[in-house]
């Protein structure tokens, strides 16, 4: 009988993967999966206080016939790519409805549970501290779910990691069960790529260290049984996710060292995740690191939040003189955070826009630097960005630019701009969904959108 | 006899529809409302209850008419209680085992509250916590287990097993849960772990369980039901009473009255309340958290100010200013006289030289704080002192409305509706136009208006403070005006010349008094109060205004209620 990992072998060799790329996906060994064609992923990102630029200056044309504005052509600082140098890879999605729950009297300032949601964002047990829930399962965590329904097992269900994002989580599993993302892109690098280098032999005391965790979390799988019964039902929930998440940590030590082997991202040095000068390194960090995780099959999906949904202690220092003074979290007329900026909807925030921009371009760019098959990684990964609403200013849910990039070997018919007539987000990520593989009929009650793919 | 009405919450609980109609009064109409859903109720505070142990209390006016208690939340213990618990457990100070843990979030009682759902960052959180404190607590392991560290005998490791158990999960572990340690513990041995090892894992185990991580302190037994409503066994009513006073779990002299049946009458709380008052080390903890999240002081370092105006300020005076409030909230309740009045209205505050900057005191210097008298005319008072006045302000200017509205939610207990989605931008400041004035400008759009009107007039009572706090009579070039008038949510007048004489005023109010209760008894449940403990709230800040403000009455009195002692079942839970 053949192993898995000749399997795996036998289809790196198919797509033409050169042995210096093996290891990458030798992190599928334990599971068994055997691909016939380079996996498809997905990356889910959202960023705060609108992604309009100041709404004064947006794409125009239509189809495939359209231009972009000047601020999506340039790089505020070096390292950015353009929008502009990635547009063969982009459908400019512009025109979701990310329509949040109108009763609750929110907008995009509490927008971030609902971004990716089926369902509207709920009241958190009343109002006091606007405090939001997410009213159930996001997009990423349904697909995951879907994956693994097909017999898919990475290490890693869903990759949720963030940068400096605080407050409210745009993955939920479930009505009020938020997902917390991994904010330190060192501590997730080393627990990633942890293990020893291909070939080289088992270190015995972490194979004892594995098979210990597994006798402590089949004892808490007893322990929580318990503790549930004595439970009422809304509490319930407490050791119902609990229990989901002793599953996912199964899955995950049955692949102790899922990118084994694998070289992890140079990442510097380590720094403080909290500090708004760091964000700049923080980001790339983690764009880097999930690039590197997708590469080596770690999980299919990955959901990356970034700031939380007011910005209000983001100072874009690096962005020149104008934006210098780092004081003030406030969104005054003179504060000069991401929230302030957004208010004033100014020059400012079409520099601020347009440096997140070029992130975004990095990202894709480097997706597309990784080869795969006779393509690369890009062609076998959907994009999909967006912000908590359209213009900070405005607080507007509505009309919402969605950007997608990569996905050409899914289907993705890109190159375009598509002005949508406010159509509910749900529809775009029931169409990316099914694009990945799900089979999901709808998504919120809402069909997938023709003309994606 | 004043004859019975149902009792409407004395603080503001509204429903959603109430809610949603208030904010689009806010947003469209310019109305006003006092966020108290309209409740009229006049019946008053006082009466006196039963007494929590017995049957339900009376409410005011001794009519017998049951005072219905809320549920109990399940809670998570939040990074702070894990850490001191498991620094109190372990008795290793050094211990910070939660820093990666993910921060807790506001919650409807106004307190940090952790999530109740477990995600999988958390497990693997929780996970890593505990192994790394485990290897560091298991060692030597002769002396931690009392067992042979070569060849431990069962009924040692059995021993052992029990004694930890017993403060880790706050009550007696059941036998089933003893074999279970003890067969983990073999596990680990046949998995090639030595004897340290494989007791570490027994601990890692424990501190991954539910019973330890919430505040769940029960077994298998069956509930003891009252009335309909579940009094709490002594394990969880030690451990509300521990957590509430002492930031942590039950400590060893707690755990020893528990079991030997010494937390059963009202003077058994009473011992064990005045004992853990008077602990200063964990008190501390205590006093300063409820007082920062009161104020909503909890993300002073974070605070940036205008550099440029403001040349002293660093992140070092973010500590400081966080220091100088600890510093006085601690002094005045647990070296003072412990009165509400005086954390409102004290002539004094604690600065070291870079604090008294911001005052403008001279002849301070070093980094040791010190006593420092204010002029009382000018400011007094913990919501005066440079901590509460530079986070409520700008970056460089006064900040009326943030000022008024953190006055009315966490000093009046009035409640203020999300603004609306779409408000025009504050306008710059004019030349010959003072930062007050610009806010009024603004406060008179119609749009605005509704919210303005309420939160602006208690917020411009300090507009002789600036962005960093510091003492001002000229805004602007201008005089400064800090006069003002505005009605309470319970419908009091208010009208002051200056900040000083508002706090004066406000610290005078009934209202006050029972708005500083109503957020205790929220910190103490972990939830916000129903409707029907109104009379119990009444009951409690009663006994708070009776000592003259005393903290530690108050606190007294919220442990002698039956909403502390007593829970409503939930649905679907098996009695």
């Amino acid at each position: 009988m053949r192993s898995a990992k000749y399997c795996r072998r036998q289809f790196l060799a198919s797509i033409g993967l050169g042995a210096a790329a093996l290891p990458l996906l030798e992190a599928g060994d334990a599971f068994g999966n055997c691909l016939l064609s380079p996996p498809k992923r997905i990356v889910f990102m959202v960023y705060p206080n609108g992604i309009d630029g100041t709404g004064k200056s947006y794409i125009t044309g239509a189809d495939t016939n359209f231009a972009l504005p000047a601020w999506m052509k340039t790089s505020p600082v070096a390292g950015g790519v353009t929008l502009e140098a990635v547009r063969d890879e982009m459908v400019f999605l512009d025109g979701v409805a990310v329509s949040i729950n109108e009763k609750t009297g929110l907008g995009s300032h509490e927008a971030r549970p609902a971004v990716f949601s089926s369902s509207p964002l709920e009241l958190n047990d009343g109002h006091m501290n606007h405090n939001v829930i997410g009213g159930g399962a996001t997009i990423d965590q349904v697909i995951a779910d879907q994956l693994t329904k097909q017999g898919i097992k990475t290490p890693r269900q869903v990759l949720n990691l963030g940068v400096r994002s605080s407050e409210y989580r745009a993955s939920w599993r479930g009505k009020g069960d938020p997902v917390q993302p991994e904010l330190n892109p060192y501590k997730l690098a080393s627990a990633l790529f942890a293990g020893p280098a291909l070939g080289a032999a088992e270190d015995p005391s972490l194979a004892r260290r594995l098979k210990t965790r597994r006798l402590i979390m089949d004892q808490k799988r007893v322990e929580l049984e318990r503790f549930k019964k004595r439970l009422g039902t809304a509490d319930q929930r407490a050791a119902d996710s609990w229990m989901a998440s002793l599953d996912t940590l199964q899955k995950e030590l049955a692949a102790p060292v899922s990118g084994s082997g694998c070289q992890s991202p140079n990442l510097g040095a380590a720094l403080d995740i909290t500090k708004t000068e760091n964000h700049p390194k923080l980001l790339k960090a983690q764009f880097d690191l999930t690039v590197a995780a997708l590469a080596a099959d770690v999980s299919r999906v990955a959901m990356i939040e970034i700031d939380n949904s007011i910005g209000n202690e983001t100072f874009f220092s690096w962005l020149g003189a104008d934006f210098a003074k780092t004081s003030g979290t406030e969104d005054s007329e003179e504060g000069n955070n991401h929230h302030a900026i957004s208010h004033q909807n100014g020059a400012k925030k079409t520099t601020v826009d347009s440096w997140y921009h070029s992130q975004f371009g990095y990202f894709i760019d480097r997706l597309r630097s990784v080869k795969e098959g006779n393509g690369t990684l890009l062609d076998n990964t959907i994009v999909v960005v967006t912000s908590d609403g359209r213009n900070g200013a405005e607080h507007s849910v509505n009309d919402v630019p969605y950007l997608l990039a990569g996905g050409k070997n899914m289907g993705i018919k890109r190159g375009r701009y598509l002005k949508l007539a406010n159509v509910p987000k749900q529809q775009v990520l029931a169409a990316v969904a099914q694009a990945m593989g799900a089979e999901l009929a709808d998504f919120g009650g809402q069909k997938a959108l023709a003309g994606l793919r | 006899m004043v004859p019975f009405r149902k009792p409407t919450p004395k603080i503001s609980i509204l429903t959603r529809s109430t809610f949603v109609a208030f904010v689009l009064m806010c947003a469209c109409t310019g109305a006003v409302g006092t966020g108290d859903g309209g409740g009229s109720d006049e019946s008053g505070y006082g009466g006196s209850g039963t007494g929590p142990t017995g049957g339900k209390a009376t409410n005011s006016g001794g009519n017998s008419v049951p005072t219905d208690v809320g549920t109990m939340p399940l809670i998570r213990l939040t990074r702070s209680e894990y850490t001191e618990t498991v620094r109190w457990l372990f008795g290793d100070p050094t211990l910070s085992p939660a820093t990666a843990f993910a921060v807790e979030a506001g919650s409807e009682s106004g307190f940090a509250k952790a999530q109740v759902t477990v995600g999988v960052k958390d497990a693997r959180d929780f996970r890593e916590a505990a192994e790394g404190i485990a290897a560091k607590a298991s060692q030597p392991v002769a002396k931690f287990t009392g067992c042979d560290s070569t060849t431990p005998t069962d009924a040692c490791l059995s021993t052992f097993v029990r004694k930890l158990g017993r403060r880790v999960y706050r009550r007696p572990l059941t036998a089933a849960e003893v074999t279970e340690q003890l067969t983990l513990f073999n596990g680990a041995r046949m998995a090639g772990n030595d004897v340290a090892g494989s007791v570490a894992v027994i601990v890692e185990s424990m501190l991954q369980s539910p019973f330890f991580l919430f505040k769940w302190e029960m077994d298998e037994a069956k509930h003891k039901l009252v009335d309909g409503d579940i009094a709490l066994n002594k394990y969880q009513l030690a451990s509300r009473l521990a957590f509430l006073l002492s930031g942590r779990a039950p400590d060893d002299m707690l755990i020893a009255d528990v079991d030997a049946g010494r937390l059963a009458s009202d003077e058994d709380f009473v011992r064990v309340t005045q004992r853990l008052l008077a602990a200063k080390e964990t008190v501390t903890g205590v006093y300063t958290s409820f007082h920062r999240q009161w104020l909503e002081l909890t993300r002073l370092s974070e605070l940036r100010k205008d550099t440029t105006k403001y040349a002293y300020w660093d992140t070092a005076m973010t500590t400081d200013l966080q220091t100088e409030f600890d510093t006085f909230v601690t002094e005045v309740l647990l070296n003072g006289d412990g009165k509400l009045k005086t954390l409102l209205t004290a002539p004094y505050t604690y600065a070291n030289e870079r604090v008294a900057k911001i005052y403008g005191a001279s002849g301070i210097t070093g980094s040791n704080f010190q006593k420092v008298p204010l002029d009382p005319a000018q400011r007094k008072g913990v919501l005066m002192q440079a901590a509460f006045m530079a986070a409520t302000g700008d970056e460089a200017n006064s900040l009326a409305p943030r000022r008024g509205t953190r006055i009315l939610r966490r000093i009046l207990c009035g409640e203020i509706p999300p603004p609306p989605m779409v408000v025009p931008d504050l306008p710059m400041p004019k030349a010959g136009q003072t930062n007050r004035q610009r806010f009024e400008d603004h406060g008179k759009l119609s749009c605005a208006r509704g919210c303005h009107q309420l939160i602006d007039p208690p917020g411009f009572a300090f507009e002789n403070f600036g962005g960093a706090g510091e003492y001002r009579t000229k805004d602007n070039g201008l005089p400064v005006d800090s006069s003002g008038r505005f009605t309470t949510p319970k419908g009091v007048d208010v009208s002051f010349d200056n900040g000083a004489q508002m706090v004066e005023k406000l610290a005078g109010l009934p209202e006050v008094e029972q708005c500083v209760a109503a957020h205790w008894l929220r910190y103490a449940l972990g939830r916000a109060e129903v409707e029907t403990e109104a009379g119990e709230l009444t009951r409690i800040a009663d006994k708070f205004s009776k000592s003259g403000g005393s903290l530690s009455t108050l606190l007294q009195a919220i442990t002698s209620e039956r909403s502390f002692r007593f829970r409503k079942p939930t649905a679907g839970e098996v009695l």
